[in-house]
């Protein structure tokens, strides 16, 4: 189940909010993971059962965390950790990444021409959010055994936050000790809850009616790059750096005001990341909780920037490999890890990462953005000789003259036009900004009246999406 | 207000928004019913049917509650209408689905201009087809008057917009020949109504298509019934008795396929009134509730002439909008729905029930209905399975095949499955129909998958689909003229569930007016196959079962084009060589293209037991002329066990022989008893052929290609001697032709010269006797390494009866497969 689907909005999200709401304070994380269950089980089927085996092994790990943190012995305070790392890392590379890797392991016995019987495998289906889980049940280890927080006895509060459906899909990836305290006292007011409604309606209509209205442009330039001209290829890749980033914040908007209307704050995830002066800059505005928890569990661990200049290029590009790799099995995507690991090691190399440390911040800002579209070529190509092809065609080495596939209507420019100017304009001119924090009096007539325009037009989008007339239909 | 008070308000509609729909769903279900009903024409998404318990697993079960829930969404329409209207005011949309808006508002459907998949080729073959079905009219049969309704855009071009235009210039190839068919007037029996109509639309500004609607208004009406009635009897329509009744309003169905809402057109309205005409009774054949219920008129005139005799008109929503105009001409017309005759039997039943068919066929849609109606009009069934004998189909993956009664019942138990269905040797440049009587319990579509010389796998461009429905159909599937592989690949579904085969047909389509090849064939013959062919005829003199010339008068050499036979003499005499052991029943058809530098005839001698030598009334004599002959012998079984005398001319000159070929025919009496499970009778002749020819089997590579069964990932093409085998995957099959050895006792030895880019492994399949499923442990495997290998395996005479599996690799590659050799290596038992 997606957020913006007819399900989800008008019929799952009223029950479970009704029942929210009904029952008594303590039987409220029941109801959360109930619901987050039946959240899973609706858009992965029998593979919930994999969710709540890890939600019981991830509880059993934390407690044994927490008991053998005491102890003298190293192996015994990192054996939860470990165990722990190896489930949802064998989670997670099982159900993603298995057929990626067969399908290289038989590739490369082609072009080595080995004569290694060739490995049959049927494709695994990868779960829904099973690369956010698995990383949240792992925060949850590696903090109770270094301490920082307590475990949760009760397996139904745990399983509450591994199976919280507001962040279940896709983030933002809470670290438990961001949401520990939340978990146990939360205050629900209707002021939140007004606020988080209001948060969830912003990132809807950033979702249906932004992202998939530009989507359509993007969709159409990389469905045949060789059509293109270079004109229209770098309207297409602008198109889907907009659509990405209206897509992937809106639904983090939408999951943090899920979480604000049941009394939770979690973290923020996105700050206006095309305003980045820098890769490093743009890493801490774009998917912020990745960011952190790479820089937790894995840059930090690995030594951070701690251990001389060369180390830290290295562990960089370690990190921003496997950043790569997790957004995705292919090929694209670890390249688009290491473009970003690379330019981030040249940053840290010449000490230019932020906006205070250089002459001309606009410039770099807009250098740092064409280097971010030149990258998302990698982020949406589906594979490397469509990446190549459409690399080729932006530069005109190759493709057509056609700038906008026929039958293109404005739909899709007029909201890639509103949407450049939410990312490029200055935040103190941005009308959403402008519209959300000011106080006078028609500007707030203004606030509902937009609120309740975009909102009905979202949802005009959502319910026409599933008008399917029986094309040959008996005139 | 306050801004906190403002997002308090945003957070209430949002809320109040989100809430709303579910209170209401159980009130407004009924509401959307009608909507989808009626504007999307289609049925509401039903709650899915739970099982059991695991089927709460399932998410294929929350996807269906989902669209369960989205059909029941409270006031969908006017938020569907209305984000398409706004998306057509504010964003300047043209495009709805299948609907193009053209210039001022006016609607088209797309289908009409743009369908890719009504390629040239096809739409060529089912106007071959039509035609052949208008000019070989049966007699006994009505007559017929087929009707083509122009479309919209064909008569309002100027209507179209640049998306429209773009899209009619990607794919509307077809249209012209649809056009210069049709309106050729095929001796009466097409009327093609677009001149009629532009002729109209120059003369009058009264519209003759709805501008919202895909359909002709009421004064386009008159101009397709008029063409009807002056086309079965001149004379009989008359202007005056058009009556003008003001204006009409109708809700444009394309405006409801876009989802634009109730547009609504105004024209003019206008029927025909025939004074004295009277309806003496309306005879219901059925009901369904629409126009579409099929009705017989029954009138009568004092004072106007009505058309005699009994009519039938098929009728789509162009005529069946217009019966009262039309009954009006007729003293007995029935109008029948031509869904109702979806297949070209019940077709048959109506041209021979009445005395005038009259059959309307809408532009956009006559290649595809045509093609369904007259598939398989005029056919003789070649072979039928079933009911009652289907040991004949094998299983091959996701399905369970198992008689019950008359009928074989196919359990599906994936989403691909697929059974393979024998077929008898299918000849060059006929065409074929694959009939199938088919009952399944799921809404589906079945694909027959066949493999030619040129593409010799299965693969969906080369297949052919077939919508199903649940319960019982009738499909046709129209093979192309070409060479066809057997056996050819069923997947009767797309999913899980119970097929009931209760028939099987191959029908060989009647051959074409001008007559041609196959007129001599035998009654009694299901088809010819190929048995044997010596070409190129180059070879022949090199081989030891190659021609020799029998009289010292007549020399042979090899030529690039053939062998030149130079004759000295008036009676040149070749000897072909002994071909003893042909299977009983066979009818062998010797073929023989010869280039003759003289008018003469040519003979070919026989010999049976008992006759020791060559006898005039034991021949067979054929006229040739000078240039090109093609020369066909049919000889009776035994002769072959002879040799056969070729007497190429009765005059001196020089005779080039360019291609030889030995076949057979194959009496429909002898498929019971001759037939082995999964083996098509001519496969099993010629495979006999082969064998008693070599003795010591030989095959090369560019021998075997066109004896393999079936293959699998595989690309084959003759290369020299051997057989490019490039495999396209992991698991390349090649069905080996089953060998007939002399005895089933005493072991055989199965060499392959494989030529491999890699090491990789082969592996050899065999069937036990009984057995119809390859097994692993009923395989030999081998280490195949970079460059030549010859590979051995060694299996019992008995395992040679039925076909032999070959897996040449495990890795894609180009392979060469330069010879395949089965020779009786002893009788003992060498495992010990």
């Amino acid at each position: 189940m997606v957020f913006s689907s007819v399900s989800f909005l008008f019929y799952f999200l009223p029950v479970v909010l009704l029942a929210y709401f009904l029952v008594r304070p303590a039987w409220r994380n029941f109801v959360l993971l109930l619901s987050g269950l039946v959240f899973y089980l609706w858009g992965a089927g029998e593979i919930v059962f994999i969710l709540m085996l890890s939600i019981a092994l991830n509880w059993v790990f934390g407690l044994m965390a927490a008991a053998a943190r005491d102890s003298g012995e190293r192996w015994r305070r990192n054996l939860p950790v470990i165990a722990s790392v190896i489930v949802n890392l064998g989670i997670l590379g099982y159900f993603k990444y298995t057929n990626f890797f067969v399908a290289q392991i038989n590739h490369l016995g082609e072009i080595t021409r080995a004569g290694f019987m060739p490995v049959y495998l049927a494709p695994i289906l990868l779960p829904i959010g099973v690369s956010f889980f698995t990383f949240q049940a792992m925060s949850y280890v590696i903090d109770v055994a270094q301490g920082r927080v307590e475990p949760l006895q009760n397996p139904v509060d745990f399983g509450m936050y591994i199976a919280m459906f507001p962040q279940l899909v896709a983030g933002p990836i809470v670290r438990y000790h961001e949401i520990a305290p939340q978990i146990h006292r939360r205050g629900v007011t209707w002021e939140g809850f007004s606020a988080g409604m209001v948060r969830f309606i912003h990132g809807l209509v950033k979702k249906v009616v932004f992202a998939d209205s530009i989507g359509l442009l993007a969709d159409q330039a990389f469905k045949a790059p060789e059509r293109l001209s270079a004109a229209g290829a770098w309207l297409g890749l602008l198109a889907f750096t907009i659509q990405v980033y209206f897509d992937f914040s809106g639904y983090s908007d939408m999951a943090i005001g899920l979480g604000q209307m049941f009394g939770f704050r979690l973290p923020e995830n996105f700050n206006r990341p095309y305003s980045a002066v820098s890769f490093t800059d743009f890493w801490r505005r774009w998917h912020m909780t990745l960011s952190h928890w790479f820089r937790d569990y894995v840059y930090i661990p690995l030594g951070g920037s701690r251990r001389g200049p060369w180390r830290t290029y290295l562990n960089l590009v370690i990190v921003f490999f496997l950043v790569g790799f997790w957004h995705g099995a292919n090929w694209t995507f670890v390249v688009f890890g290491l473009y970003h690991g690379f330019w981030m090691s040249l940053e840290r190399a010449t000490g230019r990462r932020f906006a205070g440390e250089m002459k001309h911040p606009l410039v770099r800002r807009a250098l740092t953005f064409f280097l971010i579209l030149l990258g998302m070529t990698l982020f949406r190509a589906e594979n490397m000789h469509q990446a190549w092809t459409y690399y080729q065609t932006l530069f005109g080495l190759r493709g057509g003259t056609q700038f906008l596939a026929p039958g293109t209507d404005w739909q899709g420019l007029v909201f890639l036009a509103l949407g450049s100017l939410v990312v490029f304009l200055p935040d103190n001119l941005v009308v959403g900004r402008l519209l959300e924090q000011s106080e006078k009096r028609a500007v707030a007539w203004m606030r509902l009246g937009l609120a309740t325009v975009a909102l009905t037009f979202a949802i005009m989008l959502i319910v026409s999406r599933n008008y399917t007339p029986f094309i040959y239909f008996q005139f | 207000m306050t801004r906190k008070r403002s997002l308090t308000l945003c957070a209430a509609v949002g809320l109040f928004w989100l809430c709303l729909p579910l209170p209401l769903t159980p009130w407004l279900s009924h509401y959307n019913r009608d909507f989808i009903e009626n504007v999307e024409k289609r049925l509401p998404a039903t709650w899915p049917h739970l099982g059991g318990p695991r089927d709460l697993l399932r998410a294929q079960t929350y996807r269906r509650i989902s669209a369960f829930l989205q059909d029941r969404m409270p006031f969908r329409d006017w938020l569907i209408t209305g984000e398409r209207r706004l998306a057509y005011l504010f964003f300047k949309r043209r495009s709805f689905g299948q609907v193009d808006v053209g210039r001022d508002g006016w609607l088209f459907i797309r289908d009409a201009y743009y369908r890719p998949t009504e390629n040239e080729q096809k739409v060529r073959q089912v106007l071959r087809e039509v035609d052949y079905f208008l000019t070989r009219r049966p007699p006994g049969e009505a007559s017929l008057l087929l009707v083509i309704g122009p479309d919209k855009d064909s008569i309002y071009p100027e209507k179209m917009s640049a998306t429209c235009l773009a899209y009619q210039a990607k794919a509307d190839n077809r249209r012209k020949l649809i056009r210069e068919f049709f309106t050729r007037p095929h001796g009466g029996r097409v009327l093609g109504l677009w001149s009629a109509y532009l002729r109209e639309k120059k003369t009058s500004p009264v519209l003759l298509f709805y501008p919202k609607d895909t359909h002709h208004t009421p004064t386009g009406a008159l101009i397709m019934c008029r063409g009807i009635i002056e086309a079965v009897q001149p004379g009989l329509w008359r202007p005056e008795e058009v009556r003008n009744k003001g204006r009409q309003t109708k809700v444009g169905d394309l405006s409801l396929l876009a989802g634009l809402g109730w547009g609504i057109d105004v024209v003019q309205d206008c029927d025909v009134v025939r004074p004295g005409v009277q309806l003496v009774k309306r005879i219901a054949l059925d009901h369904t509730g629409s126009w579409k219920d099929s009705a017989r008129y029954l009138s009568r005139s004092d004072t106007r002439p009505l058309i005699p005799g009994r009519t039938a008109i098929l009728h789509d929503s162009l005529l069946g909008a217009n019966r009262e105009t039309l009954r009006q001409f007729f003293r007995d017309v029935t109008f029948i729905h031509y869904e109702k005759i979806y297949s070209a039997d019940k077709l048959q039943a109506v041209m021979r029930q009445y005395d005038r068919v009259i059959m309307e066929v809408v532009e956009r849609e006559s290649v595809g209905i045509l093609e369904k109606l007259l598939d398989g009009y005029n056919y003789h069934v070649l072979r039928e399975l079933g009911p009652g004998d289907f040991s004949a189909v094998t299983s091959n993956q996701q399905v369970k095949l198992s008689p019950a009664g008359t009928e074989l019942v196919a359990e599906a138990s994936g989403y691909d499955p697929m059974i393979f269905i024998p077929s008898p040797h299918l000849r060059l440049n006929t065409e074929y129909l694959v009939w199938i009587d088919l009952e399944s319990t799921a809404d589906t579509y079945c694909q027959l998958f066949y493999q030619t010389n040129d593409v010799p796998r299965f693969e969906d461009a080369q297949s052919l689909i077939k919508k199903v429905d649940v319960g019982r159909n009738l499909l046709t599937f129209h093979l192309p003229a070409g060479s066809i592989w057997y056996p050819l690949r069923l997947d009767p579904g797309l999913q899980p569930g119970r097929y009931r085969f209760k028939a099987f047909q191959y029908r060989q389509l009647l051959p074409p007016p001008q007559g041609g090849e196959g007129e001599d064939i035998p009654e009694n013959a299901v088809s010819t196959t190929l048995f044997f062919a010596w070409g190129p005829v180059s070879r022949l003199l090199a081989t030891p079962r190659g021609f020799v010339a029998s009289d010292p008068r007549t020399r042979l050499e090899n030529v690039p084009a053939g062998i030149l036979v130079t004759a000295a003499g008036e009676d040149p005499q070749i000897s072909l060589p002994v071909l003893p052991d042909l299977v009983a029943g066979t009818q062998p058809v010797l073929e023989i293209d010869l280039e003759a530098s003289t008018d003469t005839f040519s003979q070919l001698f026989y010999l049976t037991p008992g006759v020791p030598a060559y006898r005039e009334d034991l021949s067979v004599k054929q006229d040739i002329h000078r240039g090109e002959n093609r020369l066909r012998f049919v000889l009776p079984p035994e002769s072959l066990r002879f040799p056969l005398r070729f007497d190429p001319g009765g005059k001196p000159g020089t005779y080039l022989l360019r291609f030889v070929s030995l076949g057979g025919a194959w009496p429909a009496s002898l498929q019971a008893e001759a037939v082995r499970p999964g083996m098509p009778p001519p496969a099993r002749a010629k495979l006999n052929m082969l064998y008693l020819i070599g003795r010591k089997k030989l095959w090369t590579g560019a021998e075997l290609l066109p004896r393999l069964l079936w293959r699998q990932q595989v690309n084959l093409k003759a290369a020299g001697p051997g057989l490019a085998v490039q495999v396209l995957g992991n698991d390349p099959i090649l069905g080996l032709p089953a060998f007939e050895p002399p005895r089933t006792e005493g072991y055989y030895q199965v060499s392959l010269k494989l030529f491999s880019p890699r090491a990789t492994e082969a592996q050899l399949y065999y069937l036990e006797p009984g057995e119809k499923n390859y097994r692993e442990e009923a395989s030999a495997r081998c280490g195949v390494r970079p460059g030549l290998n010859t590979l051995v395996f060694l299996v019992e005479g008995r395992q040679l009866l039925q076909p032999l599996r070959l897996d040449p690799a495990c890795h894609p590659g180009e392979y060469r497969l330069d010879a395949l050799e089965i020779e009786e290596v002893t009788t003992g038992d060498l495992r010990r």
